[in-house]
């Protein structure tokens, strides 16, 4: 083992001195030339603000049209999660694992899907501790409506309802899917301490975030989806 | 279609390295991203942008944070953007396929260390520099920069087989001219 250690040590060691020679010899336009437009450097400062925010807060922001889109990843799932009837914990079913990006789609007529939001759905419970802080909220061209809960640590519950996509990528991997008691087929991804849950009913597109829950609290606010 | 990626939730520390990190390079990344591109300001800012988008996602995920590893990996990846943006409009590039492995070109990690352990470092450093580019890159970020295959081929913008294949070629050409040139076999 010890020789595979040394090994290892010696080859990041070589390529480290190749990496510091290739910097050394790299060459570079005068420094006289460049310049950064006004509009890159308003790009290159969005970038850094949005890695300055946790997405929690990116909600409320000027920016929550283009970020709940970016933090709620719209998921359609028409075909790929039809509708059955099943009775089993959540965690039974979170067994299938996507490699890498999974698209979703609605059916292929998507006879039922709305450009708009004309039926409001909503989450009729939430654990306790967590306050209602954004009330059903309509963005963009009535099109995207979220609403938002906030425990005391700040933790929050973000579920979000979405019309008009017919086809969307996320990225899946190590994503789940399960069927829930209430008949939901649902995909979830976790990242870190954030759980992302995707549903659709073949007319809007819903997504549910949380942060640190385990999984009976999170059947539970599933279960009273409206 | 409507492409979305999650977005990544990080510590404090990352996003303080990351923004430390922009100021730092932002004016030689800039000067690089110029001098590949003839100096072509609109293409060099396409390129610079596409590369910081990049650098932030992958950035949490190198291994070591030697600077020269930072600095390497930023500059190779203003390449990596700059070279994408020259080709944009050739199709060539998507056509490209990778040779099959030859079974015999398999070299495990194991047995590369082996070799690389008992021998010399200046022959290990001369014979990484005698690599095409392309094998040394990716050595590069798979075995000092820490990245798995599936980021190299998202950062590379190629897939995931062309990655296996340029590894493998790469170890296999320093486990092989190591035994020719060094002392391995003596």
């Amino acid at each position: 083992m010890n020789e595979i250690k040394t090994g290892k040590e010696k080859l990041q060691k070589a390529l480290l001195e190749v990496s510091k020679e290739y910097l050394e010899n790299i060459e570079l336009a005068p420094e006289d030339s460049v310049s950064f437009s006004p509009k890159l450097e308003k790009n290159m400062e969005q970038l850094l603000q949005s890695r300055q925010k946790p997405c929690w807060k990116l909600i409320n922001s000027p920016l929550k049209k283009v970020i709940a889109v970016c933090l709620a990843v719209v998921i359609l799932i028409g075909s790929v999660l039809g509708c059955v009837m099943a009775k089993e914990p959540i965690f039974e079913f979170f067994t299938e694992v996507y490699e890498k990006f999974t698209e979703f789609f609605f059916e292929d007529e998507n006879e039922g899907a709305s450009d708009v939001i004309t039926e409001v759905h909503t989450l009729t419970y939430v654990p306790e501790g967590y306050e209602l802080v954004e009330s059903p909220t309509l963005t963009g061209d009535n099109n995207e409506l979220y609403t938002v809960w906030e425990n005391n640590d700040g933790e929050k519950i973000i579920f979000y309802q979405s019309a008009f996509v017919t086809k969307t990528t996320i990225d899946s991997e190590n994503a789940q899917k399960g069927i829930l008691s209430n008949g939901l087929q649902i995909v979830m991804i976790q990242k870190d301490k954030v759980i992302y849950i995707y549903w659709n009913d073949n007319q809007y597109a819903y997504t549910l975030i949380v942060q640190d829950m385990n999984e009976k609290q999170i059947i539970e606010i599933l279960d009273s989806f409206a | 279609m409507l492409q979305i990626l999650l977005l990544t939730i990080e510590n404090d520390d990352d996003k303080l390295i990351f923004e430390e990190i922009y100021h730092k390079y932002k004016k030689a990344s800039m000067r690089r991203a110029l001098k590949l591109l003839n100096n072509n300001k609109y293409d060099a800012e396409d390129a610079f942008q596409k590369a910081w988008l990049q650098i932030s996602q992958y950035l949490n995920r190198l291994e070591s944070h030697d600077d020269s590893v930072i600095a390497t990996y930023i500059m190779k990846t203003i390449e990596f953007k700059a070279i994408d943006v020259a080709n944009e409009n050739n199709e060539y590039r998507g056509k490209l396929e990778p040779a099959e492995i030859n079974p015999q070109e398999y070299i495990s990690d194991d047995l590369m260390y082996q070799v690389c352990n008992r021998e010399r470092h200046e022959m290990i450093v001369k014979v990484i520099h005698s690599m095409n580019e392309k094998y040394k890159d990716i050595m590069i970020m798979a075995y000092l920069q820490g990245f798995d295959v599936k980021s190299i081929a998202e950062q590379l913008n190629i897939n995931e087989k062309t990655v296996w294949t340029r590894l493998y070629r790469g170890k296999n050409i320093l486990v092989e001219e190591l035994k020719k040139r060094g002392i391995y076999h003596e």
